[in-house]
C-alpha cells in the first residue's frame, strides 16, 4: 500500500514537473513581454503574451537563440538610443514634434520617411507607431534543423554567386552584404507553399483616398530548398524548378479571370517561364518572363519588388553594402491586421512598432538600364528579412518606400505577411496590399501550377 | 417601337436591380450554401463616319450592351457557368427619320428585308437569340475535365487573322473584323453547343510536361460567319451592293446545313511544355464558317419594282474542312533589348487538305462561277491550303515616353499558301467594277471585259499586323494601336483607342477604326472603307 502511494506520487510529480519546470524557465525575452502586456490591461496585449510564451514557442525560441548567439531582445536592452521611444507610447501626428528629434534617431538612413508621414510632410500617407516591447522573432523549427544540415555547404564562387545550397539559411552568421542577400533570396516565402485569397491591392491616388481595388487568389510553391511539407527538401522529378507561383484575379470585372502560372527555373541563365490566361482572348498566352519592371496589376509594386527582390541575384552588376549594423524602429509583429482609417486628412495607418536589430544593406545597381539605383534596407538580424524598404530610383532619387507588415505564429515560428504598404512619392500614390495566407498547406498539388490551372480557369 | 421601348426599360430595371444587389467586392451570394457570382457589364456606344465615309460627321452605329456573366458552384467538382447578352443598336432610333440613313439600310437588294428587324439580337429573324449567349456544365476531374454546353473554343496563337481559331464562326455585322480583334474576339465569336473533354494523363514522356489531350464534338448544330451582304439583311455594316448592270439582280440563296447528327464537327488538340517550348498539335474536321457560291442559274422575271429583269442566283454552300496544324511559343531568352527584356517567338500553322475555292477559270474573265460558260462548267476547285504566322511579342523600356511601363510591341507576319494552286479562284463573286452599272448585261463568260476585277485568291498572299500598347498613371490610362496590311492587296485596316481606368467601375474609351483598299470592286480590307468611324465608348462595368 506504502508502496503504491509512493508510486503514485512520484507519477504525480513527473507529471507536472516539466510543466513546472516550464513555468518557472520562461526565459527574459518572453518575460520581459508577459509583464508588460499585464501592465497595460490590455486584453489584446496579453492574449498575445501568451501566444509568444507557450511551451513550443519557447523551446523553439531557446532553440534559435542557442544556434545564433543572441536574440533581439538581449541587443536591444543593450540600446540606449533615443530612451523617450519606449513601449506604451502612441505617437500620432497630434504628438510628433516632442519626439521628434528622437524618433529621427532611431530611423535612420533615410528610413525617417516615417517621421515625415507623422509630419505630414510631402504626400501625405498619415500614420500612429503603437510603441510595444521587441520580441525574439524567429524563423520556422524547418529553417533551423535545414541550416543546421546545409549551411555549412554553402559559399559564394568568385562572381559571389551562391554555391551548395540545398535548404535552410545558406549564412546564418553573415558576414557580408552579399550573404545577407543570399540570405533573404533562399527565405523567397518564408515556408514551403503560400496562400492568399484573397490577396488585395487597395490602391490609393493622391490625395490618400483608395480609388479602385484589385484582388487576387495567390498560391506560391518551393520546388526546392523545402523544409517541412513533404516532400523535402525538394520536389522529385522538377530539379531544376526552384519555386513556382499562380494568381487568378477575382476583381474588378475587366482584371477578373486573368490567371498566370509563374515558373522560377534554378538555373541562373535561365529566364522565367511566365505562361497567363487571358480571358477576352479566352486563350493561353505567353508574356515574356524577363520583363520585371512593370508594376504588377495598376499597383505601385513591379515583379523587382516582390519578395524583396525578382531578377536573379546573378543577373544585375549589384554591389551589397552593409552600411550599419544598428537597433532601428521597425513595424512590429502585429497580431491583428493593420488598422486603416480616413484621419488627419489621408489614410491613416495604425500598427506596432517596436525597436529591432537590424543591418542596413544597401544594394546598389550598375546597370543603368535596371529600374533602381539603389535599395536600402533595415534587414532582421533574427530573422533575415527585411522590414522597411527604400527604392531609389535609376538617378538616385528617393522614389518609393515598402513598410512590410508582418505576422508572426510562435508556435511554428512561422513568419508571414498581413500585407505591406507601398508608397510612391514621386508619382503620389500609394498600393496597400491586405493578405489573406494560409502556410504550408499540405493539400497543395501540381495542379495549381501548370497549364491544367489556365484551361481550368478558361471563361 | 412600343415593344423596344419596353424592352428598353426592361433592360434599365434590371441593370439597376443587378447594380444595387452588387458589393463593392463583386456579386458573391450563398445560394444552399454554395457560392454563386454575379458580374458583368453594361455599354454604350456611338460612332461617327469619317473620311469618305458616306455617313461621314453623322451617327453610323450606337451599340447599347448588357452582358450579364454569373456561375454557381453545384458540387466541388460541378459547376454551372453562363454569359447573358442584349445588344441592339439605338441608331435605328436616333437616325429613322433621317434620309440618308433610310437610303443606306434600303438598296435595292437590301430592301426586301430590312436590317431594322436586327435592331435587337433577341429577334428570332436574327437566328437565334444571346439571351443565352453561352452556358456550360463544367466537370473537374482527376484525369479528366469536361465542359458540356455552348461555348466558344479557342485555339491558335494569332491576333488579328485566326488562322487556327477554327472551331467557332464569328460575327463580324458590327465594325466588320475590327470590334473585338485587338481583344481577342471574345465578343463576336460565335458560341456553339460542343462537349469538350480533356485528359491529363500526369505523365511526362520525352521530357514533355503538361500534357493535356483536348477533344471536340458538336453534335451538328453548326453555325456561319455572320456577314451582311447579297441581299443579307442589310444595313450600315453589310458590305455594299455589288456593282451591278442595270437590268441583272443577284439572287443569294442560302443553303446552311440545318442541325444534323450528319453535320458533327469533331477535333483534337495535344498540348503539351517541352523545355520551355509550348506546343500544341490540332486537328479539326468540321464545316466551312464562309460558304462558296453554287451557281444555280440565270433566269428571267417580271421587272420589280427595281427595274431589273435578270436574275444570275447563287447558292451559299458549306464545305467540310479537314485542318491539321501546330503552334509553338517560347520566350527567347537569349536575345535581350539593352539587357533587360527578351522576345516572346509565337509560331503558328496550319494545313487544309482540299480546301474549296470560288472558281474564276484558268483566266480571269472566264466566270466559271456563274454556271454560264460552256468552256469553264467547273464552278469550285479544290486546293490544299497551308496558312502559317509567325510573331514576335517584346516589351520594350522607352523611358524616354514613358517613365514606368513598357511599351508592348507584338508583331506578326502572315503567310497563306496553295502548293497546287492552278488557274484563278476569287473570294467572292460579282466582282465588276462601278462603271457596269451602265451596262444592261454583265460581259460575257469567257471574254476579257474591262468590268472584271475580281478580289483574287492569290497563290502566296502575306499579310503582317503590328499591336502596340502601353500603360500610363498606374495603368488608369491605356492607349492601343492595331495596324494590319494585305501585301496583296495593299489594303490597310487600323484600331487606336484610348481606354480610362480610373475607379473600379467605369471604363469610358474613345477610338477610331478606318480600313482603306480597293472599294469598288471591294478587295480585302477596301470592303469597309466605307465605314471609316471614330467611336465613344462608356462601360459601367459590375
Amino acid at each position: 500500500m506504502l508502496i503504491r502511494l509512493i508510486i503514485a506520487a512520484l507519477a504525480l510529480v513527473l507529471c507536472c514537473a516539466p510543466q513546472v519546470a516550464a513555468d518557472e524557465k520562461v526565459p527574459a525575452w518572453a518575460q520581459q513581454w508577459i509583464d508588460w502586456a499585464q501592465s497595460t490591461n490590455n486584453p489584446e496585449f496579453i492574449e498575445w503574451s501568451k501566444k509568444i510564451s507557450t511551451p513550443k514557442a519557447i523551446q523553439l525560441g531557446n532553440e534559435w537563440e542557442e544556434f545564433l548567439g543572441y536574440n533581439a531582445v538581449d541587443i536591444v536592452a543593450k540600446d540606449k538610443t533615443a530612451p523617450n521611444i519606449k513601449p506604451g507610447l502612441v505617437i500620432t501626428p497630434e504628438n510628433v514634434d516632442q519626439y521628434e528629434s528622437e524618433l529621427r534617431e532611431l530611423l535612420p538612413y533615410g528610413f525617417d520617411y516615417n517621421v515625415d508621414r507623422l509630419k505630414q510632410t510631402g504626400y501625405n500617407t498619415p500614420l500612429e507607431m503603437v510603441i510595444v516591447p521587441t520580441h525574439h522573432a524567429y524563423q520556422d523549427r524547418g529553417y533551423l534543423e535545414a541550416t543546421k544540415k546545409y549551411a555549412k555547404n554553402c559559399k559564394l564562387d568568385d562572381k559571389g554567386n551562391l554555391q551548395g545550397w540545398v535548404a535552410g539559411i545558406p549564412f546564418p552568421h553573415p558576414t557580408s552584404g552579399v550573404e545577407m542577400a543570399h540570405n533573404y533570396d533562399r527565405l523567397t516565402i518564408m515556408a514551403d507553399n503560400l496562400n492568399s485569397s484573397p490577396c488585395e491591392f487597395g490602391l490609393h491616388g493622391s490625395n490618400g483616398k483608395r480609388e479602385r481595388v484589385e484582388k487576387i487568389e495567390l498560391h506560391w510553391r518551393n520546388y526546392q530548398g523545402r523544409i517541412k511539407v513533404d516532400p523535402f527538401p525538394n520536389i522529385p522529378g522538377k530539379e531544376d524548378v526552384l519555386e513556382k507561383g499562380s494568381i487568378v484575379a477575382l476583381y474588378p470585372y475587366d482584371l477578373r479571370g486573368f490567371a498566370a502560372v509563374r515558373t522560377r527555373f534554378k538555373a541562373d541563365d535561365v529566364e522565367d517561364s511566365f505562361v497567363t490566361y487571358i480571358p477576352s482572348m479566352r486563350r493561353i498566352r505567353r508574356l515574356a518572363g524577363s520583363n520585371t519592371q512593370d508594376p504588377l496589376v495598376g499597383s505601385d509594386l513591379t515583379w523587382e519588388d516582390w519578395k524583396g527582390w525578382w531578377s536573379k541575384m546573378s543577373q544585375h552588376d549589384t554591389t551589397y553594402e552593409v552600411i550599419d549594423e544598428v537597433v532601428m524602429l521597425c513595424p512590429s509583429f502585429n497580431p491583428l491586421p493593420v488598422q486603416f482609417k480616413d484621419k488627419y486628412g489621408g489614410w491613416n495607418h495604425r500598427y506596432q512598432w517596436e525597436r529591432r536589430p537590424v543591418w542596413v544593406l544597401k544594394f546598389t545597381y550598375n546597370d543603368p538600364n535596371y529600374i533602381y539605383k539603389h535599395r536600402i534596407w533595415a534587414l532582421d538580424k533574427e530573422g533575415f528579412h527585411p522590414r522597411m524598404l527604400i527604392y531609389n530610383d535609376a538617378k538616385g532619387r528617393f522614389w518609393k518606400y515598402f513598410n512590410i507588415h508582418w505576422r508572426f505564429n510562435p508556435d511554428e515560428g512561422e513568419t508571414d505577411y498581413w500585407g505591406g504598404t507601398m508608397v510612391d512619392v514621386i508619382n503620389k500614390h500609394m498600393s496597400i496590399l491586405v493578405h489573406t495566407v494560409v502556410l504550408n498547406m499540405t493539400n497543395i498539388t501540381e495542379n495549381l501550377f501548370n497549364l491544367r490551372y489556365l484551361s481550368s480557369k478558361a471563361h | 417601337m412600343k415593344t423596344k421601348k419596353c424592352l428598353s426599360l426592361i433592360i434599365f430595371v434590371a441593370a439597376l436591380q443587378l447594380l444595387c444587389v452588387q458589393t463593392v467586392f463583386g456579386g458573391d451570394i450563398d445560394i444552399f450554401g454554395r457560392n454563386f457570382h454575379i458580374n458583368g457589364y453594361i455599354e454604350q456606344e456611338f460612332g461617327i463616319g469619317v473620311g469618305n465615309n458616306k455617313a461621314a460627321g453623322r451617327i453610323q452605329e450606337a451599340y447599347s450592351t448588357l452582358q450579364v456573366e454569373w456561375s454557381y458552384q453545384l458540387t466541388d467538382k460541378i459547376s454551372l457557368y453562363s454569359i447573358n447578352r442584349l445588344t441592339g443598336d439605338l441608331a435605328y432610333d436616333i437616325n429613322s427619320d433621317k434620309d440618308w440613313w433610310q437610303k443606306r439600310n434600303h438598296t435595292p437588294a437590301q430592301r426586301t428585308v430590312s436590317r431594322e428587324k436586327n435592331q435587337w439580337e433577341w429577334q428570332n429573324y436574327d437566328q437565334g437569340t444571346e439571351i443565352i449567349r453561352e452556358i456550360y456544365l463544367d466537370i473537374m476531374l482527376e484525369k479528366w475535365s469536361f465542359r458540356i454546353g455552348k461555348q466558344q473554343i479557342v485555339w491558335g496563337e494569332t491576333d488579328g487573322l485566326r488562322l487556327m481559331d477554327i472551331v467557332n464562326p464569328q460575327d463580324f455585322r458590327r465594325q466588320f473584323n475590327l470590334y473585338d480583334s485587338d481583344e481577342g474576339y471574345e465578343k463576336s465569336r460565335i458560341p456553339l453547343w460542343i462537349i469538350k473533354a480533356m485528359y491529363f494523363p500526369n505523365w511526362e514522356p520525352f521530357g514533355v510536361r503538361d500534357l493535356q489531350y483536348e477533344f471536340i464534338v458538336n453534335l451538328g448544330k453548326t453555325r456561319s460567319n455572320r456577314l451582311e451582304a447579297y441581299q443579307g439583311s442589310g444595313g450600315m455594316w453589310a458590305a455594299n451592293e455589288p456593282n451591278l448592270p442595270y437590268l441583272v439582280r443577284a439572287e443569294i440563296i442560302d443553303k446552311r446545313p440545318g442541325t444534323s447528327s450528319r453535320n458533327m464537327e469533331y477535333g483534337l488538340r495535344i498540348m503539351g511544355d517541352w523545355n520551355n517550348w509550348i506546343f500544341t498539335l490540332n486537328g479539326f474536321y468540321g464545316l466551312e464558317h464562309d460558304p462558296y457560291l453554287r451557281p444555280a442559274g440565270l433566269g428571267l422575271s417580271a421587272p420589280d419594282s427595281d427595274g431589273r429583269i435578270l436574275s444570275l442566283a447563287v447558292e451559299k454552300r458549306y464545305a467540310w474542312k479537314r485542318i491539321i496544324g501546330f503552334t509553338l511559343n517560347r520566350e527567347l531568352e537569349w536575345i535581350k533589348f539593352m539587357g533587360t527584356t527578351s522576345p516572346v517567338l509565337r509560331v503558328e500553322s496550319t494545313f487544309q487538305l482540299g480546301k474549296t475555292f470560288i472558281f474564276e477559270g484558268d483566266k480571269v474573265g472566264d466566270m466559271a462561277w456563274t454556271g454560264l460558260n460552256p468552256a469553264s462548267p467547273v464552278y469550285k476547285r479544290q486546293f490544299d491550303e497551308i496558312r502559317t504566322m509567325i510573331g514576335f511579342d517584346w516589351n520594350i523600356y522607352i523611358r524616354a515616353l514613358n517613365k514606368r511601363e513598357s511599351f508592348f510591341f507584338s508583331a506578326q507576319f502572315f503567310l497563306f499558301y496553295l502548293p497546287n494552286h492552278t488557274g484563278e479562284t476569287v473570294n467572292a463573286p460579282f466582282y465588276f467594277k462601278n462603271d457596269v452599272k451602265s451596262q444592261p448585261a454583265p460581259p460575257i463568260p469567257g471574254t476579257r471585259s474591262k468590268y472584271n476585277d475580281p478580289w483574287r485568291v492569290h497563290k502566296t498572299q502575306k499579310y503582317c499586323s503590328l499591336g502596340i500598347n502601353t500603360l500610363y498613371d498606374n495603368k488608369r490610362i491605356d492607349p492601343y494601336v492595331l495596324f494590319l496590311y494585305d501585301f496583296e492587296e495593299h489594303a490597310f485596316g487600323m484600331k487606336a483607342k484610348l481606354t480610362f481606368k480610373y475607379g473600379s467601375h467605369w471604363r469610358p474609351q474613345i477610338g477610331y477604326i478606318m480600313w482603306t483598299g480597293d472599294h469598288d470592286t471591294g478587295k480585302s480590307f477596301g470592303l469597309f472603307q466605307k465605314n471609316s468611324e471614330m467611336y465613344v465608348k462608356i462601360m459601367y462595368q459590375f
